[in-house]
C-alpha cells in the first residue's frame, strides 16, 4: 500500500476505489447541479453575515474592522464550512456512506453523553436550559446538528437496497432510527432540531417509494394524538402555543409577555414594507426594539426589515434555488444512496427554514430554531455547507458499479407485487453498468 | 386522462417532483404571509409602531393657572415645586430595575451583580472556573455601588445639598420606614395568631411559617420613592427628570470593557422626581376686623372684634382632587373636540392633548376650578429625542391660564363676618319680634348675600352661610352625631348656595319693579292713585289684605291720608296697591315682567347649581301658562307661586337703577363682552320706582325701611342705615315660606315611629338695596335674605347696612366719616 502515492490515494478517494485506471476527470462531473447549491448557499451565508452585524452593531461598519465579533466569528465559520464542504465533496459518497453507521452510533454517543448527570459544565454547558452543546476549547460543538447529516446517512445507507418500506410494517426500522435521536434530542430540550427529522425521513421514505396512504395515515393519526401531548409539554412550551391563538385572535395584550419575541419579530418584518428600511435605521430599529435572538433565530425578521418585502421573498427564493438545486441533484442520480442523501440533505434544509421563517411571521410557536446559512453560530453554520458538501458530492461522482435498480415501481401505491420492482433499471450487477445505464 | 407517469415514467422522479412542489409551495405560502405583513396598511402600521421606539417621548410638567380676585389678590395658585426622591430599596442597599410595565423590583446588588456578569459574559460564562465567576461578579458588585454613590453625588451637586447630609436623611427614611415595617409586622403576626385562637387551632409549623409570610410583606413605604430634597425648580426637576431617564450599559467593569449594547442599566438607579406642586388658597382664612359703632344699639360697641373667617369663597372658587377617572379623561377629549381654540392651544402637530389626563394629576373638583379646568389647566411641554440620531425637539410646557374673578374676596370676608353669628346680627335678637317657637331668641340665622356692581354686573360679593367646612370638622356648628348631621342639613342645607341656587319666594321686594313694569303695559298711568281699603276685595276682608291692615286693623288711606300713588304704595308697601296691578296685569302679563327680570333663567356662572327662578308650578317651564288669574294677583306683591334667589333680585334692582337696561351678572372677567339687553319701562316708571325705593329709606314718616325701633333703647326708632355720605334705595320684603318638616327617624326609604316635627316656620326676611355717592346714581346692588328670619326691615336690613359699610371699607364708596375731624382715626383705620 505504501507504494501507491499520496496523489492517487486521493484520486481513489474520489473514485470510490478500484482499480480502473480511468482518469479522474472522467469519473467525476466537473459540469453539475451541484454548483447551483453551492452558489446559493454562498450568497445566503453573506447575507447572514450582514444581518448578523446589522442585528448586533448599533454603529454600522466601517469595513471589516468595525464589524460585530460575532459577525466577525461567522466570516470565520463560513470558511470553515466552505473548506469543510470541499473536503466532504471529494471522497465517493459511496465511501463517506461506509461510515454512515459508526458516524450515526456515535453521533447517538454523544447525544447520551450530554444527557449524562454530572458531567462538568466545564463539557457540556446548559444554555437557555437546554443541555445541547459539548465545549472543545475553542468552539462549541452540537451534536445534533452533525445528527442530521449522521441520520440521512444512516437512512439512506439502510434503505438503498430495500422495498420493505412499501409496506405498512416495513416503515418501524427508519421510523425507530429517527425515534432514538430525535427522542434524545428531544430530552435535551431543543424541540426545534428535533422537529426536523420526521419531515426528512418523510421525504426520503415518500423518494424511496414508500405508500402515500401509510405516510398520510401516519400523519392522520399524529394529528390526532396531539392533543393528548399537549399536557405533557413544558410550561413555556404551552405559553408558546397559546401565544399563538393568541396572536391569531389578535390579542395584543401577550405582546410583552408570552408573545413579546413573535410580535417584535413580526413588527419589524411589517416595518421592512416593500423594499426595505435604510442599513442605519434598521440597525437603530432592531436594536430600540430589543428583538430578542436577533442574530439566531430571528434573523429573518432582520433581513426584511432591511431588504423588505423583496429581500425576504428574495431569501426564500434562494433556498428555493437551493432545494431545487439538490432535488435535481437526486433527479440526476441513478443510484440509491446518493438519490436519498440529495432528498434527505434538502428536507432537512427546507423544514429548518419553513419552521424558522414560519416562526418569524408568526404562522408557527417559537420553537428555537436556526435559519440555515443566516443564523449566528458554528455548528449550524458549518452543518449547512457541510450538507451543501454532500449534495455536491452526489452531484459531482458518477454511480460506481454495482447498484442496483433505484426505487422504480410500477405503480406508486397499487402495485401487484409492491416488493417486485417494475423494471430494471440499471442493472443489479454488472462490471461496467455505467455504460449499460448511460 | 392525464396521467403524468405517461410523462415522468420513472416513480423516482415523479416523487421527486411531488416533494419539489410541497417545498415550492410551503415556500410560496411563506412568501404569501409575508405579503400580507408587509406590504399595505399592516406594513405602514408596523413601522409606525417599530418608529416609536426610536423616539423617546418625556412630558414635561406644567402648572395649573392662578384665579385671582377683582384686585388681583391670588386667590388660588399652584405653587410649583419638586422634591428629589429615591426608591426605598435602593435608599435600604437594595437595587432596582424595572420590568416590562414599568413597575419597579427590588433586588439586592450582590444578586443583580450576579445576573448582570453572566448577560454580559454570556459567550464565555459557562466555561468559567467558579473563581474567575466570582470575580467578575465583584466588579459588577462594585460598579453598581459606583453608581448608588454617584448618584447621591449627582444629586449633592445638583442641589447643592452635601452628601452627608443625604446619607444622614437616607438612614433617618430607614430607620422610619423600619420602625413603621417592625410595628406592621408586630400587630399583623398578633392579628394572624389571633384569628388562629378565635378559631381554637393551635397552628402547626406550617401555620406559623405562613403566619410569618404574611407579617413579612412588604409596606407600601418600602416600595415607593421617598423625597431626599424637598422643594427644588422647576428648571432642577425637568433636570433631574430627563437625567432619571437615562440607562446605560456597564462599559468598563473592572478594566474589562463591555459592548454598549449589554442590559443597560440605570445611571440615577430608583431616583424619582415627585411633582410636589400645591394647590395654594391663600385668602382661604381671612382675619376681619369689624368695628361695631354702626350695629343695632344692641349690639353695638365702641370695640372692634377680630373675626377669622375660614373656607372664605371655597363655595365659589371649588377645590381639585387628585385620582384621575375615565370620565374626567372622556370629557377633556370632548372638550378639546367640540373647541377649536381649546384644540389649536392643546394639541400636538401630531394630534396629541398636550393637556390631557395623566396619572397624578389634579383635576377640578369643583366651582371655578371645575367650571374653568380646561382654561386652568396647563398643557405639558413635552421632549421628544430620536435615539437614532440623537436629536432632540424640546416643547416647553404652557402655564394653564390664569382667570379672574370679578370678585372681591376682602369684601366677601367682610360680608361673612356680617354673617358670622358671633357678631349677632345673623341670630334671632328680642327686637327682630321673631315669635315663630322654631326660631327662638338666639337662633343663629341663615342668609345669602349678594353684592353687584349696578354698571357692569359684576358680582362683587356672593355669601351663603353656614358654609360647609372643608376640613370637615362640623363639630363647631354643634354637630356631633350622625342623627345632628341629617336635622342640620335638613334645617340649615349647607351645600345649597343660598345666594344662588336656593329659591325663595320674591315678597314685598318685587313690588319695584311690578310698578315700573305694570306702567309698561299700560296698567299703572303716572300718577295714578289706587283705592287703599285695606283688603282687595271688598266683600272679603280675610283675603288679599294689607300687611297695615291685617296688624294695625288700619289701611294705608288712613296713614297717608291720601290714596297711594306708586310711590307711596312702595314706600308703605302698600299690598292692595300691587295686588291691584296684579289684577290688572294678569298671568301673562305678570309673567312677562319677571321674566324680562330675569327669573326663569340661570345665570350659568360657571360654580354649581343654581336656582333659574320659577313661575308657576316650580318644575314647570316658568312660561305662565298654568297661573290663574288668584296667582296673578299674588305675584303682584312677590308671593304666590313665583320664586328667584338673591343674585336675580340684585340683578332685577340694578336692572332699574339702569333704566331697565340688562347686564347679566357675572363672576368671571373673560373678556367677553355682556349680553346687554333692553327693558323697555316708562322712564318716568323707573323713576317713581326710584323715588320709592329711595322712601322706603329715607322717608321718617312711613318709609317702612328706614328705622327700627328698640324697645329697650328708648321709644326713638333708630335709622337702619347710618352711612355718611351715600344715596340709598332700598325695599324690604318678608315673605311666607314653606315650613320645614324634619321626620327624625326617617333614613333614606325607612321610617321609624316618631313623628315628624317642623322645624322651621315662618317668614324669610328681605332687604334689598340700591347704593351710590351722595347725590350720585345707584352704584351697587345689595340683596340680603335671611331664612325664617320673619321681618325684612328688622333683619335684613341691620346686615344689609353693614354690606354697605364694607363697601365704604373696602373703598367702594366714599368714606365720609374721614372728613369728620372728631373721629377717631384708629378706629377709621380698623376699617
Amino acid at each position: 500500500m505504501s507504494s501507491v502515492s499520496i496523489p492517487t490515494k486521493l484520486i481513489r478517494l474520489i473514485r470510490g476505489g478500484g482499480r480502473s485506471d480511468e482518469p479522474v476527470s472522467r469519473a467525476v462531473k466537473i459540469i453539475n447541479s451541484g454548483w447551483i447549491t453551492i452558489g446559493a448557499s454562498f450568497l445566503l451565508t453573506i447575507i447572514g453575515i450582514y444581518s448578523i452585524d446589522l442585528g448586533l452593531n448599533p454603529d454600522g461598519s466601517n469595513g471589516l474592522s468595525g464589524m460585530s465579533s460575532t459577525a466577525t466569528k461567522q466570516i470565520v465559520f463560513m470558511v470553515m464550512g466552505m473548506v469543510a464542504c470541499g473536503v466532504i465533496a471529494l471522497p465517493h459518497y459511496k465511501l463517506v456512506t461506509a461510515f454512515a453507521w459508526l458516524l450515526f452510533f456515535l453521533c447517538l454517543g454523544l447525544l447520551v453523553f450530554l444527557m449524562i448527570p454530572g458531567i462538568p459544565k466545564s463539557i457540556v454547558t446548559p444554555r437557555n436550559g437546554a443541555r445541547s452543546w459539548i465545549n472543545l476549547g475553542f468552539t462549541d460543538f452540537q451534536p445534533s446538528e452533525v445528527m442530521k447529516i449522521a441520520f440521512v446517512l444512516a437512512v439512506a445507507n439502510y434503505m438503498r437496497f430495500r422495498s420493505e418500506h412499501r409496506r405498512f410494517k416495513g416503515l418501524i426500522v427508519p421510523g425507530l432510527i429517527a425515534a432514538v435521536p430525535v427522542a434524545l434530542i428531544t430530552v435535551q430540550p431543543d424541540l426545534g432540531t428535533a422537529s426536523l427529522f420526521v419531515p426528512a425521513l418523510f421525504a426520503m421514505l415518500i423518494a424511496a417509494g414508500a405508500r402515500l396512504r401509510h405516510l398520510l395515515l401516519i400523519v392522520v393519526l399524529a394529528g390526532l394524538s396531539a392533543p393528548a401531548v399537549y399536557p405533557m409539554l413544558r410550561p413555556h412550551q404551552k405559553d408558546r402555543i397559546v401565544g399563538i391563538f393568541k396572536q391569531f385572535q389578535g390579542d395584543t395584550a401577550t405582546n410583552f409577555d408570552i408573545n413579546f419575541q413573535a410580535s417584535r419579530a413580526q413588527m419589524l418584518i411589517g416595518a421592512g414594507q416593500a423594499t426595505g428600511m435604510s442599513d442605519d435605521t434598521t440597525r437603530a430599529m432592531v436594536r430600540y426594539n430589543a428583538l430578542p435572538e436577533r442574530e439566531n433565530d430571528m434573523i429573518f425578521a432582520i433581513v426584511v426589515a432591511r431588504f423588505g418585502f423583496v429581500g425576504g421573498a428574495g431569501l426564500l427564493l434562494l433556498y428555493v434555488v437551493w432545494v431545487c438545486g439538490a432535488l435535481i441533484v437526486a433527479s440526476s442520480c441513478r443510484e440509491p444512496i446518493g438519490r436519498l442523501i440529495a432528498v434527505g440533505i434538502p428536507a432537512f434544509i427546507a423544514t429548518q427554514v419553513v419552521i424558522n421563517v414560519g416562526m418569524n411571521i408568526g404562522v408557527v410557536p417559537i420553537i428555537g430554531i436556526t435559519l440555515p446559512f443566516l443564523s449566528a453560530g458554528g455548528s449550524s453554520l458549518i452543518t449547512s455547507w457541510l450538507m451543501t458538501g454532500l449534495i455536491v458530492n452526489v452531484a459531482l461522482h458518477r454511480p460506481k458499479p454495482p447498484y442496483r435498480s433505484s426505487f422504480e415501481y410500477a405503480d406508486d401505491d397499487h402495485g401487484p407485487d409492491p416488493l417486485k420492482p417494475s423494471k430494471p433499471y440499471g442493472r443489479s450487477i454488472g462490471f461496467s453498468g455505467r455504460a449499460v445505464t448511460r | 386522462m392525464f396521467r403524468i407517469s405517461k410523462y415522468i415514467p420513472g416513480m423516482f422522479h415523479r416523487r421527486v417532483l411531488l416533494l419539489a412542489v410541497l417545498a415550492v409551495g410551503s415556500f410560496g405560502l411563506l412568501v404569501v404571509r409575508l405579503g400580507a405583513m408587509t406590504l399595505g396598511e399592516g406594513g405602514e402600521q408596523a413601522r409606525i409602531d417599530a418608529s416609536k421606539r426610536l423616539v423617546r417621548t418625556t412630558w414635561l410638567p406644567t402648572v395649573r393657572g392662578t384665579v385671582y380676585d377683582r384686585k388681583g389678590r391670588v386667590l388660588a395658585g399652584d405653587r410649583a415645586s419638586y422634591d428629589i426622591a429615591v426608591d426605598y430599596r435602593v435608599l435600604a442597599g437594595q437595587w432596582v430595575y424595572s420590568d416590562r410595565s414599568g413597575k419597579l423590583h427590588g433586588i439586592d446588588i450582590d444578586r443583580y451583580a450576579a445576573r448582570l456578569a453572566k448577560r454580559y459574559n454570556d459567550a464565555v460564562w459557562d466555561k468559567l472556573e467558579e473563581s474567575q465567576r466570582d470575580e467578575i461578579i465583584a466588579g459588577f458588585d462594585a460598579a453598581l455601588r459606583a453608581r448608588v454613590d454617584a448618584m447621591y453625588q449627582y444629586i449633592s451637586e445638583q442641589t447643592g445639598t452635601p452628601v452627608q447630609e443625604l446619607l444622614d436623611r437616607r438612614d433617618e427614611i430607614v430607620r422610619r420606614v423600619k420602625l413603621v415595617k417592625a410595628e406592621y409586622t408586630e400587630r399583623t403576626r398578633e392579628r394572624e395568631l389571633r384569628r388562629h385562637a378565635e378559631r381554637g387551632h393551635v397552628p402547626n409549623a406550617a401555620d406559623l411559617d405562613r403566619v410569618e409570610r404574611i407579617a413579612a410583606r412588604p409596606i407600601e413605604a418600602e416600595e415607593e420613592a421617598h423625597p431626599l430634597v424637598e422643594d427644588v425648580s422647576d428648571a432642577m426637576g425637568f433636570a433631574f427628570v430627563r437625567q432619571s431617564a437615562r440607562s446605560t450599559a456597564l462599559v468598563q467593569v473592572d478594566g474589562q470593557e463591555h459592548n454598549e449594547m449589554h442590559t443597560p442599566v440605570s445611571v440615577l438607579p430608583g431616583l424619582t422626581v415627585l411633582d410636589a406642586t400645591a394647590r395654594l388658597y391663600p385668602y382661604k382664612t381671612i382675619q376681619v376686623q369689624i368695628e361695631r359703632s354702626s350695629f343695632p344699639p344692641p349690639l353695638q360697641s365702641e370695640a372692634f372684634v377680630i373675626l377669622e373667617e375660614t373656607d372664605v369663597g371655597s363655595m365659589i372658587l371649588g377645590s381639585v382632587r387628585p385620582g384621575i377617572q375615565l370620565d374626567d379623561v372622556q370629557r377633556r377629549a370632548a372638550a378639546v373636540e367640540g373647541d377649536s381654540v381649546l384644540a389649536l392651544r392643546s394639541l400636538t402637530e401630531k394630534g396629541t392633548d398636550r393637556g390631557r389626563y395623566m396619572h397624578g394629576d389634579r383635576i377640578g373638583r369643583s366651582g371655578i376650578e371645575r367650571a374653568y379646568e380646561d382654561q386652568l389647566r396647563g398643557l405639558r411641554g413635552v421632549s421628544v429625542e430620536n435615539r437614532q440620531t440623537g436629536e432632540a425637539i424640546e416643547i416647553g410646557s404652557t402655564p394653564g391660564l390664569d382667570v379672574q374673578l370679578t370678585l372681591d374676596i376682602m369684601l366677601q370676608a367682610r360680608v361673612r363676618a356680617i354673617l358670622d353669628p358671633k357678631l349677632g346680627l345673623a341670630r334671632v335678637q328680642p327686637w327682630h319680634q321673631n315669635e315663630e317657637p322654631t326660631t327662638p331668641i338666639g337662633t343663629e340665622l341663615d342668609a345669602g348675600v349678594i353684592v353687584l356692581e349696578v354698571a357692569t354686573g359684576e358680582i362683587l360679593a356672593l355669601v351663603s352661610t353656614p358654609v360647609p367646612p372643608s376640613d370637615g370638622d362640623w363639630t363647631r356648628f354643634g354637630v356631633r352625631t350622625e342623627e345632628d348631621k341629617r336635622r342640620f342639613d335638613k334645617i340649615h342645607t349647607p351645600f345649597i348656595n343660598r345666594a344662588i341656587a336656593m329659591p325663595y319666594p320674591p315678597g314685598s321686594v318685587a313690588k319695584a319693579i311690578i310698578l315700573a313694569g305694570a306702567a309698561k303695559y299700560g296698567k299703572y298711568t303716572q300718577g295714578e292713585r289706587i283705592e287703599a281699603t285695606g283688603h282687595l276685595l271688598p266683600n272679603q276682608p280675610n283675603k288679599y289684605r294689607s300687611w297695615i291692615y291685617k296688624q294695625y286693623d288700619m289701611t294705608h288711606y288712613q296713614q297717608l291720608e291720601r290714596h297711594p300713588d306708586g310711590v307711596d304704595a312702595l314706600m308703605v308697601s302698600s299690598n292692595v296697591f300691587f295686588f291691584t296691578l296684579g289684577q290688572r296685569l294678569e298671568a301673562e302679563g305678570i309673567t312677562d315682567i319677571y321674566r324680562s327680570f330675569g327669573v326663569g333663567t340661570r345665570y350659568d356662572l360657571g360654580i354649581g347649581y343654581e336656582w333659574g327662578g320659577s313661575i308657576g308650578a316650580l318644575s314647570g317651564k316658568s312660561d305662565g301658562k298654568d297661573l290663574s288669574h288668584d296667582d296673578a294677583i299674588l305675584m303682584g306683591i312677590g308671593q304666590g307661586p313665583v320664586t328667584w334667589t338673591p343674585l336675580h333680585a340684585a340683578d332685577a334692582f340694578a336692572t332699574l337703577a339702569r333704566q331697565g337696561v340688562r347686564i347679566p351678572p357675572k363672576l368671571v372677567r373673560d373678556g367677553r363682552a355682556p349680553k346687554v339687553s333692553q327693558i323697555d319701562l316708562p322712564s318716568w316708571a323707573v323713576r317713581d320706582a326710584l323715588e320709592g325705593l329711595h322712601k322706603v329709606v329715607t322717608d321718617v314718616e312711613f318709609g317702612t325701611g328706614r328705622a327700627i325701633r328698640y324697645e329697650e333703647f328708648g321709644p326713638e326708632a333708630v335709622p337702619i342705615f347710618n352711612a355718611p355720605g351715600i344715596s340709598l334705595w332700598g325695599k324690604t320684603g318678608t315673605a311666607t315660606a314653606p315650613s320645614i318638616v324634619y321626620d327624625p327617624d326617617r333614613i333614606g326609604d325607612e321610617d321609624g315611629p316618631l313623628e315628624p316635627i317642623v322645624v322651621r316656620k315662618g317668614d324669610h326676611s328681605w332687604f334689598v338695596t340700591l347704593v351710590g355717592r351722595e347725590g350720585g346714581s345707584p352704584e351697587y346692588a345689595i340683596a340680603v335674605v335671611a331664612d325664617y328670619a320673619g321681618s325684612g326691615g328688622k333683619v335684613s336690613g341691620p346686615i344689609n347696612n353693614q354690606v354697605i359699610h364694607a363697601l365704604i371699607d373696602e373703598g367702594y364708596l366714599p368714606d365720609a366719616r374721614h372728613v369728620q375731624p372728631a373721629r377717631n382715626e384708629q378706629a377709621g383705620a380698623s376699617r
